[in-house]
């Protein structure tokens, strides 16, 4: 797998004219995300844009996905897909997709950072990617990878954006493993993710029950082990003994071991917005 | 809520019956459509909340061996035969109708049900259309039979299709899905760990288009009137449970016997049945076979089966046990009365051991299902699921009494009782219900 990452200056070079590069913000195994300006056509304005460059060839199918699901639904509380193609850097090709820029943090690094995040805040968090959750699913879209690093929280905890939609699955398509076999991130997976079946929105739900978790006492509750998942979450209260009890009994509902048992996205919505109220 | 299940085109309740059903539901195979879009439903009572089954799980049904069955199925769009449109001016007759086109309705049976996108589409929309203008309460979508396992993604396109359908059509009453399963995939797995379940009712769960699900298990295996099989009958109730409790869906059971009073204890809404084997199970092999002539068996509540009537009534009718037994209504009334003054059958005809002599043993099952759900309908959940309790154990305590007392379990049912009670107390403790 050639993984090489390009210089920032060839691709700023590249791209002149189109994207200004202010600099990385994120490298991982398979793209690098840059921030970056784009003008607006018919302004002299620009909005600022991540550019999100694939490091890897060979997963031309994912971001075809990723470009297939983003351009089927657009969201509030969804990273909007504004642009994508292929350049040329030195002598490999590139595929690039350029997204909305979403000014905040990734969930991951706030709690990396600062530690459990507040009832409220998670509430807002799990009404915003419920609310996704429901957009994408309207299309049959299972978003797939639903955790912390998936989650935007916007500046001043205002609200919450779900992004990155490369192994969502548009129920429609084959899937891009072999049967029983299935892609996301070990420790978020539901237990029918876990066991290769076909999934639906309830699936996501259930990894935004644990990434809800997670953000509520600063640890993940099985410590990112997968196994521990298989017949459901562990219960909240055992996480967070003080945790309010309506949250807590949402939270347990989001991660039991059956589908149907699981809040919907709609209920899920309704239940958060309510406890943002009270909270 | 106990709803009568139609059987051929007889829509009127046996003649005898003192209480009418809550609803009923119209078998796509009772009758053609054409005719059937041409009656009136005004004299039936119990057909004023009425659902159409649209049977799409007949889809497989050979037209050299279930003639009549396929001629009937094929007349409804959603089965793929084009059936041609009844018109007064050119057939005259439904039997005219009959003769002119089911030798080529029978020849363009595809013995499948659609495929690609498309054509699930308009066969879901012509059967939610259908049921619309027939006036039904809620419409069932059609779904095949779900007989290998499979992931459910053709079932589920049908699901979609629903979905969208209702959407476009702006239903205004519930739409439920068809779950039709073979009970040879329910066997010999633990119900709780049964990933067909459990994917069935995650896709339901995720449609809120969809208001609930009509499940029928086709009884593939068991060759008497009631299934015996204790996961099969688990898995449905945690079918059921699944939909009601855990997703706030609806559950409509039908060709389950008196079993579907404990469906209705797990949370299902309707349950349906009638006296006929083909209403109280549904089994492809019984569309596909002459069966005769029915004759009268005796419904016992106590007992939650049938007693005989020729031999095994008449030996209970000796003991202090048919008082236990013996279920009253006004059908039954004469039985009693003969069976209690060694004048059977003399002064009871109507309940005579002879073929086609049911009239009476169809309008007592009857009003025994519906006593029963006058009961259910006075309490709440946790009344339904003590009383169904305390039902199901003096039914298997009763069984065992019965079979002491020298009756043979070949005409009466003597053999479920236990697996019924095991069943529903394997899902109380399941649900912590």
């Amino acid at each position: 797998m050639a993984t090489t990452v390009p210089d920032l200056q060839q691709v700023q070079e590249v791209f002149n004219g189109r994207f200004r590069i202010s600099g990385p913000l994120r490298l991982g195994g398979q793209a690098l995300v840059l921030r970056a300006t784009q003008p607006v056509s018919g302004s002299d304005t620009e909005q600022d844009v991540a550019l999100k460059l694939y490091l890897d060839s060979n997963q031309d199918e994912r971001v075809l996905r990723e470009i297939e699901a983003a351009s089927r639904v657009r969201h509030l509380t969804l990273a909007n897909l504004l642009e994508h193609g292929t350049v040329q850097i030195g002598d490999r090709r590139f595929r690039y997709l350029a997204w909305e820029f979403i000014p905040g943090t990734a969930l991951d690094s706030r709690l990396a950072s600062t530690g459990p995040v507040a009832p409220k805040v998670c509430a807002v968090v799990g009404r915003d990617v419920a609310t996704a959750i429901e957009a994408i699913w309207a299309r049959r879209i299972v978003h797939r990878d639903v955790n912390p690093k998936n989650i935007m929280l916007r500046a001043g905890d205002q609200g919450a954006v779900l992004i990155d939609l490369g192994i969502a699955k548009y129920i429609d398509s084959s899937p891009l493993t072999g049967p029983g076999l299935t892609w996301g991130t070990a420790g978020y997976l539901s237990p029918e993710q876990m066991s290769g079946l076909e999934l639906t929105c309830q699936s996501d739900i259930f990894s935004l029950g644990i990434s809800l978790q997670q953000a509520l006492t600063g640890n993940h509750p099985t410590n990112y082990d997968q196994r521990a998942l298989r017949y459901g979450g562990p219960r909240t209260e055992d996480l967070h003994a003080t945790a309010p009890a309506r949250f807590a009994g949402l939270l347990d509902r989001m991660v039991t071991q059956r589908p149907a048992h699981r809040p919907a996205p709609r209920m899920l919505i309704d239940g958060f917005t309510e406890l943002i109220q009270v909270l | 809520m106990y709803y009568y299940c139609t059987k051929l085109n007889a829509f009127k309740l046996p003649p005898l019956c003192e209480r009418v059903p809550g609803g009923g539901v119209i078998a796509a195979s009772a009758v053609p459509y054409p005719q059937l879009a041409r009656r009136s439903l005004m004299p039936y009572g119990h057909l004023q909340h009425r659902v159409l089954d649209p049977q799409l799980y007949l889809a497989s049904l050979d037209p050299r061996t279930a003639t009549s069955m396929v001629y009937k199925l094929a007349t409804y769009p959603w089965f793929g035969s084009e059936p041609p449109t009844f018109q007064t001016g050119l057939h005259r007759t439904f039997a005219a109708y009959k003769e002119q086109v089911m030798p080529e309705l029978l020849h363009r049976w595809p013995r499948a049900v659609a495929m690609d996108d498309e054509q699930i589409y308009r066969a879901v929309r012509s059967c939610l259309q259908i049921q619309i203008e027939l006036g039904c309460e809620a419409l069932i979508a059609p779904s095949p039979l779900t007989n290998t396992n499979t992931s459910y993604t053709l079932e589920s396109k049908y699901l979609d299709a629903a979905a969208e359908v209702a959407n476009e059509l702006q239903v205004r009453v519930p739409v439920y899905a068809s779950v039709a399963i073979a009970d040879g995939l329910l066997r010999g797995q633990d119900p709780t760990q049964n990933v067909l379940l459990q994917t069935i009712t995650d896709q339901i769960a995720s449609r809120r288009e969809l208001a609930g699900a009509y499940i029928v298990l086709e009884q593939a295996v068991d060759t008497g009137y009631v299934c015996v099989n204790e996961d099969v009958l688990f898995a449905l109730l945690i079918l059921i449970d699944d939909l009601s409790r855990g997703a706030s869906k609806q559950a409509i059971v039908n060709y389950i016997g008196p079993f579907g009073a404990a469906a209705v204890a797990a949370g299902a809404t309707v349950w349906s049945s009638g006296y006929y084997r083909s209403q109280r199970r549904m089994r492809l092999s019984d569309q596909e076979e002459d069966v005769g002539r029915a004759y009268p068996r005796f419904y016992s509540a106590a007992l939650a089966g049938d007693i005989g009537v020729q031999l095994d009534l008449l030996q209970l009718s000796h003991t202090p046990l048919l008082q236990q037994v013996f279920s009253r209504t006004q059908a039954s009334r004469s039985l009693l009365h003969a069976l209690q003054t060694d004048t059977y059958p003399q002064s009871s005809p109507d309940w005579e051991y002879r073929p086609g002599n049911i009239w009476a043993a169809a309008a007592h099952y009857n009003d025994v299902c519906c006593k029963q759900e006058a009961f259910f309908d006075s309490h709440d959940q946790r009344g339904r699921i003590e009383f169904v309790d305390r039902w199901l154990c003096q039914a298997e305590r009763l069984a065992g009494e019965v079979r002491r007392a020298g009756v043979d379990p070949t005409h009466t049912d003597l053999r479920h009782q236990s697996i019924w009670r095991s069943a529903y107390q394997r899902w109380r403790q399941y649900a912590q219900m």
